[in-house]
């Protein structure tokens, strides 16, 4: 599973938004920590998205991305995303970890630096309700 | 006791985060909880527990940041095997 939410703006209209995709790799594809190809150079197959602001073209602004098998229980990975955020935090952006078989990336740019505990709630929640959505 | 200092951030996290997801402020019955764990965790650190906790976040920076992540997003059809974003 890979699953991203990222905050667009579009350079014609202005508009910003949320948007955010769920990709699925099938189930047990891996056990343990995800494969070092996910999710740049395969990132499952797109099965839900949801959009706020209409790509393409859109400047990227930040991002949350979650890599874990197909199945892993949300609880889980909420878990393991605290944990990674507990110790991510002390580092510059872009962060990158793995706790357990989830890994995350998160990354924003320096206009929404001050307010990075709300944007990654944003993102989360954005992503969050794909995935619950889709379950 | 060990381990109740790295529960303590993580529980600290945990709260900001469901705060600021829940537009400011969480149900009182779910504030009271977390609250709760985290005067557990509270008590069972150290002196010097403490004060690592304390001075770690009330003193830490805004963690740096690029001026742009010079990314777009692209669109992606149902099905398709490419991720929503690249170089820009």
């Amino acid at each position: 599973m890979y699953l991203t939410a990222h905050r667009v703006v579009s350079p014609v209209s202005l508009d910003e938004g949320i948007n955010s995709f769920l990709y699925l790799h099938g189930p047990h594809t891996w056990q343990g920590v995800p494969p070092t190809d996910a999710p740049d150079t395969n990132p499952g197959a797109l099965v839900a998205k949801q959009i706020v602001v209409p790509p393409p073209g859109n400047r990227v602004r930040s991002y949350l991305d979650v890599v874990a098998p197909d199945e892993t229980p949300w609880a889980e990975v909420r878990q393991s995303f605290i944990r990674f955020l507990a110790e991510a935090q002390r580092e510059p952006f872009p962060w990158t970890g793995v706790d357990g078989r989830c890994l995350f990336r998160i990354g924003l740019d320096a206009g929404l630096a001050a307010q990075w505990r709300r944007e990654i709630a944003f993102l989360f929640r954005a992503a969050e309700a794909l995935r619950i959505g889709r379950a | 006791m060990i381990g109740a200092k790295r529960r303590y951030g993580e529980l600290l996290i945990q709260l900001l985060l469901f705060r600021e997801a829940a537009g400011g402020e969480l149900p009182p019955e779910d504030e009271a909880r977390m609250v709760s764990e985290l005067d557990r965790c509270w008590r069972e650190m150290s002196e010097e527990e403490r004060q690592e906790s304390e001075l770690g976040f009330a003193g830490r920076p805004v963690p740096p940041a690029p001026d742009s992540l010079h990314e777009e997003d692209l669109v992606v059809p149902d099905g398709s095997r490419i991720g929503p974003r690249r170089a820009a």
